[in-house]
């Protein structure tokens, strides 16, 4: 009980406070500007809390991480641009929802969704880290391949009703992430001897590409100039409120959704896009109604949102009780923490338990405060709705070169986000769906290094998916989603268009 | 007259002029901030030392720097774009082993390892060999032994043509035995495939495996190094082991050649100057990193050590 | 003669590349053990094509109806003259920038942006075209330390 009161020393003084709120909101808004990049922005952060005191500095880095993760669902919402990539699964329905005149309610779950996956993610941090690092620790090569196979077959669930289309897209993204280096290695593949392609392709450059430069292009062809809303846009209006009926849908979602960001969250190299899409792929293919998917069904923004951010706090379980980083962002905090001497691993989590205690705290702390300033600052965001497109559409684009430079420093890689740009205007064009072609260059590396690691592993023999538990079950879980889709899929075309 | 008077002095300014600001920027240099290539990602190993040291070099140099992370192709991308930039002294690339040595051995990417001017190296990494804590071997001699018996029986992780990789297998042909290499994509994933027992060794960068082997869930076989490290004073090096192996990923400066020698002397004094500050080596040791600062002309002569030592391994 | 539907068209553009990158991965040499380098890409070459084989048949013996809100004739041409017009600017924009520094090419970029989409209100778009770029400059070579372009002409 000392050991909590001592962390609570640490936490409630001005400075870490200050330090927090400082970094909930500047990661909300970086992570709502679509081009700048919330990793960036972390490890811009980072010399800045060499000087302060280590739960200060690290208040600050994990209220960017927060309201980052959160902040991408506001201009994916509002004008179908996801501000990250985690984001895009939410601008599904949410950008849906805006269009039908009910952006607030899409807003409002979203920052719903995401506090209670945040608090159910450092709830389990706090109580079963521990735990949750030695189940983390089972997953190898043959549960990432599995768990990758899983995941894809998602692009099956997305592209119900287009599937010839979501599979092209779908396996495009998949081919794309095999350019560049081989993981494995080092050989470089598919670079047509231009050395600037020993890189592959820039995720970033595809991200804001395929997504921002796209729907500008497309927005531009339709020549849509103005904004139909007119006048202040209430957040207490009946179109911007969540009824009684949207909370009965969407909390079994939001529950299902946090624990399955958790696990995502402890195993590490998944992240946040992975949890938010597979999140979504899961409950619209359990749900009863799938077909209102896409169409602003508020589930789907439940489903993602709090999919996402139930990542947040599990990532460090890894980090903190094995001093391994779960994704990018937790790599670069790592820095921050090895700079005030914690070096994080075994020994910090046994040893210095007061710091760990004011670490669990803080966290708390910078979910709820997340949840203030978010909800403060909603009726501001939602004003941007007004705004016309063709002023805020010019502005999107200088965004993007802006943040596809500072992130890759190359000017290759703004021809390559340009060229995605066109490549995502084409796809829509001609109907096919745009989000398999990102789960499949995510998720293609996984399944890559899963796949060779583990025929390495067993010297070249295939049952080492099977005879594995856990690999067993993932793999059971894809054939599942298969036949359900199939299933569904035949049942539409009987019926008729 | 009048107009033809005006027009030839207007045109007598430009060379001035030109003179003026060539002369300006040679004398004041630097006159602008400074752009700090880091060939790998945020919050790598690399990539921390390089921003702990840009706020004291900046301060040093009268100029910010810059940190700007360019990742990919092994390193490759990173040094190519600071070869590519003018050689007027504002673009300085943090490199390692990595990108300076072993990418350009192994693939075409356009450059040696000579087409740099050294600054200073900051970091000789120590390798070490871990295995899990309650693995049978206690000794390097008990894994040498199994692996003899068994050969092709057991794994390591590493990332494919790094220096661990490399050093264990120095290791392996000098010892007279072979593992099977299961590639990793980076520190930590070899981190935890050893943790999850999915290899049955791991040559790492200490600063990686420092936390398990403190906290006793990894145990440390051996250092390659000429002497032990001070950090993990009871792990006996390789040499001492009777296997005279090494291996020492290097962290250092290095600049386009080509850059105008005062320009060169000022940064060489400004590393120095920050290497030997007791402020920043205390920052740079909580990183768990060895600083061992080389100046320049000492920093060429590993590059030279390791290009020579590493080529046969890696030129096909 | 039927007139040959856009799915058709793009399942042949697929098998042309398809064609293009297999030849590539075949001419090379493959390392790694068991699963070597070339073999996922290829095998991903392969399913694409096949994709695109069933794409453009179910295209040619099914055509589907075109959707209700598609744009059509003059329409269609004019908002593909813009996208074709914004592409060719962007590009122009990022080759600016190294030339002409950040400033002055997102400046001009934003006016001509502006005038696209239809942004005819001058004080609005000299407003946008200095203050954005000006905003982004100050925030992130003052705040967060990291460089813009900077131009090579005049320094």
């Amino acid at each position: 009980m000392d050991v909590l009161l001592a962390g609570f020393d640490q936490v409630a003084n001005v400075t870490a406070l200050a330090m927090i709120v400082v970094g909930l909101t500047i990661g909300i808004v970086i992570g709502a500007i679509p081009g700048l990049n919330v990793p960036l922005a972390v490890a811009i952060a980072l010399p800045i809390t060499f000087n302060l005191n280590p739960i200060a500095g690290l208040g600050m880095l994990v209220g960017i991480y927060k309201g980052g993760t959160y902040g991408g669902s506001l201009s994916a919402i509002l004008i179908n641009v996801p501000g990250t990539p985690a984001a895009a699964a939410t601008a599904l329905d949410g950008a849906e929802l805006t269009r039908q005149g009910k952006s607030g309610k899409a807003l409002k779950m979203s920052l719903y969704a995401s506090i209670i996956g945040e608090f159910i993610s450092d709830l389990a941090l706090i109580a079963f880290a521990i735990p949750m690092a030695l189940f983390a620790l089972r997953i190898g090569p043959p549960e990432i391949f599995s768990l990758g196979i899983f995941a894809l077959t998602l692009v099956g669930v997305l592209s119900q009703g287009n599937m010839i289309k979501g599979l092209i897209a779908g396996a495009m993204g998949l081919f794309l992430s095999t350019f560049g280096v081989d993981p494995l290695t080092g050989d470089f593949r598919l670079t047509f001897g231009v050395r600037k392609m020993a890189g592959g392709w820039a995720f970033i450059a595809l991200v804001i590409g395929v997504f921002a430069v796209a729907e500008v292009l497309s927005v531009l062809e339709r020549r849509l100039g103005q904004r139909p809303l007119a006048g202040t846009v209430r957040l207490s209006d009946p179109d911007h409120s969540l009824t009684r009926n949207d909370w009965r849908r969407c909390l079994p979602v939001i529950a299902r959704s946090s624990l399955i960001g958790v696990f995502i969250g402890a195993v590490p190299g998944l992240g946040a896009a992975v949890s938010a899409y597979l999140n979504y792929g899961i409950t619209r293919n359990l749900s009863r109604e799938p077909e209102r998917f896409g169409k602003g069904a508020l589930e789907g923004v439940a489903a993602a949102e709090s999919g996402n951010n139930a990542v947040t706090g599990a990532t460090f379980v890894p980090l903190l009780t094995l001093g391994i980083p779960g994704d990018v962002i937790t790599a670069i905090m790592l820095g921050a923490f090895i700079v005030h001497g914690l070096i994080p691993g075994p020994v910090l989590f046994e040893q210095q338990g007061d710091f760990i205690a004011a670490f669990f705290i803080m966290m708390v702390l910078a979910t709820f405060l997340h949840l203030v300033i978010a909800r403060a600052g909603m009726a501001a965001f939602i004003q941007t709705t007004r705004v016309p497109n063709s002023v805020l559409f010019p502005i999107v684009i200088t965004l993007s070169v802006t943040g596809v430079f500072v992130s890759t420093n190359s000017f290759f890689d703004i021809y390559v986000m340009l060229g995605f740009g066109v490549l995502g205007y084409l796809m829509k064009k001609f109907g096919f769906p745009v989000a398999p072609l990102l789960i499949g260059f995510i998720l293609g590396p996984l399944v890559e290094v899963g796949l060779r690691q583990s025929m390495i592993m067993s010297r070249g023999g295939l049952d080492i998916f099977v005879t594995r538990p856990i690999s067993a079950v993932f793999l059971f879980l894809a054939v599942a989603t298969i036949a359900v889709v199939a299933w569904r899929e035949f049942r539409s075309k009987k019926t008729g268009p | 007259m009048y107009k033809l008077r005006q027009t030839l002095w207007a045109f007598a300014i430009v060379p001035v002029a030109l003179v003026w600001s060539v002369a300006a920027s040679a004398q004041s240099y630097p006159n602008k901030p400074i752009s700090l290539i880091v060939t790998w990602n945020a919050g790598g190993s690399t990539d921390v030392i390089a921003r702990l040291l840009a706020d004291p070099l900046g301060k040093a140099l009268g100029q910010p720097v810059a940190v700007a992370n360019r990742p990919g192709g092994g390193g490759s991308l990173g040094t190519q774009a600071a070869l590519d930039a003018p050689r007027d002294g504002y673009t300085v690339l943090a490199t390692t082993s990595g990108n300076h040595i072993l990418t350009p051995l192994k693939n075409d990417v356009g450059y040696k390892f000579d087409d740099f001017e050294p600054i200073g190296q900051l970091v000789a990494a120590t390798i070490i060999l871990a295995v899990k804590v309650d693995s049978p071997w206690k000794t390097l001699d008990d894994l040498i032994k199994a692996a003899k018996a068994d050969p092709g029986k057991y794994t390591f992780g590493a990332v494919p043509n790094g220096m661990p990789n490399l050093t264990l297998n120095g290791l392996a042909k000098e010892a007279g035995f072979s593992v099977v290499h299961v590639p990793q994509q980076g520190g930590a994933p070899g981190v935890t495939a050893l943790l999850g027992g999915n290899v049955d060794m791991l040559p790492a960068n200490a600063a990686t495996v420092a936390a398990n082997i403190k906290g006793g869930k990894l145990r440390g076989l051996a250092v390659f190094r000429s002497d032990r490290d001070p950090a993990f004073p009871n792990i006996p090096t390789a040499q001492e082991q009777g296997h005279a192996v090494f291996g020492s990923p290097f962290v250092g400066l290095a600049i386009a050649k080509g850059v105008p020698q005062p320009v060169l002397d000022t940064l060489r004094a400004a590393l120095a100057k920050v290497a030997n500050d007791p402020v920043f080596q205390a920052r740079a040791l909580k990183t768990a990193t060895t600083l061992t600062y080389l100046p320049a002309d000492k920093f060429g002569m590993v590059w030279e050590r390791d290009w020579n030592n590493y080529a046969p391994m890696l030129r096909k | 003669m039927r007139r040959v539907p856009a799915d058709a068209w793009v399942a042949l553009v697929l098998l042309v590349a398809c064609g293009f990158f297999l030849n590539d991965l075949l001419a090379t040499e493959g390392t790694g053990a068991y699963v070597k380098t070339t073999t996922l890409p290829t095998a991903l070459v392969v399913v694409l094509a096949l994709l695109a084989l069933i794409l453009l048949g179910g295209s040619l013996l099914r055509p589907a109806a075109r959707p209700a809100d598609a744009l059509a004739g003059a329409e269609l041409r004019t908002g593909l003259i813009r996208v074709g017009t914004m592409i060719a600017w962007t590009t122009a924009f990022i080759f600016a920038l190294p030339w002409f520094g950040y400033l002055a090419s997102s400046a001009v970029f934003l006016v001509g942006a502006n005038v696209l989409y239809g942004n005819r209100r001058p004080v609005s778009v000299i407003a946008i075209a200095v203050i954005v770029p000006v905003a982004l400059l100050l925030f992130f070579e003052k705040f967060m330390i990291v460089l813009l372009p900077s131009s090579r002409l005049f320094g």
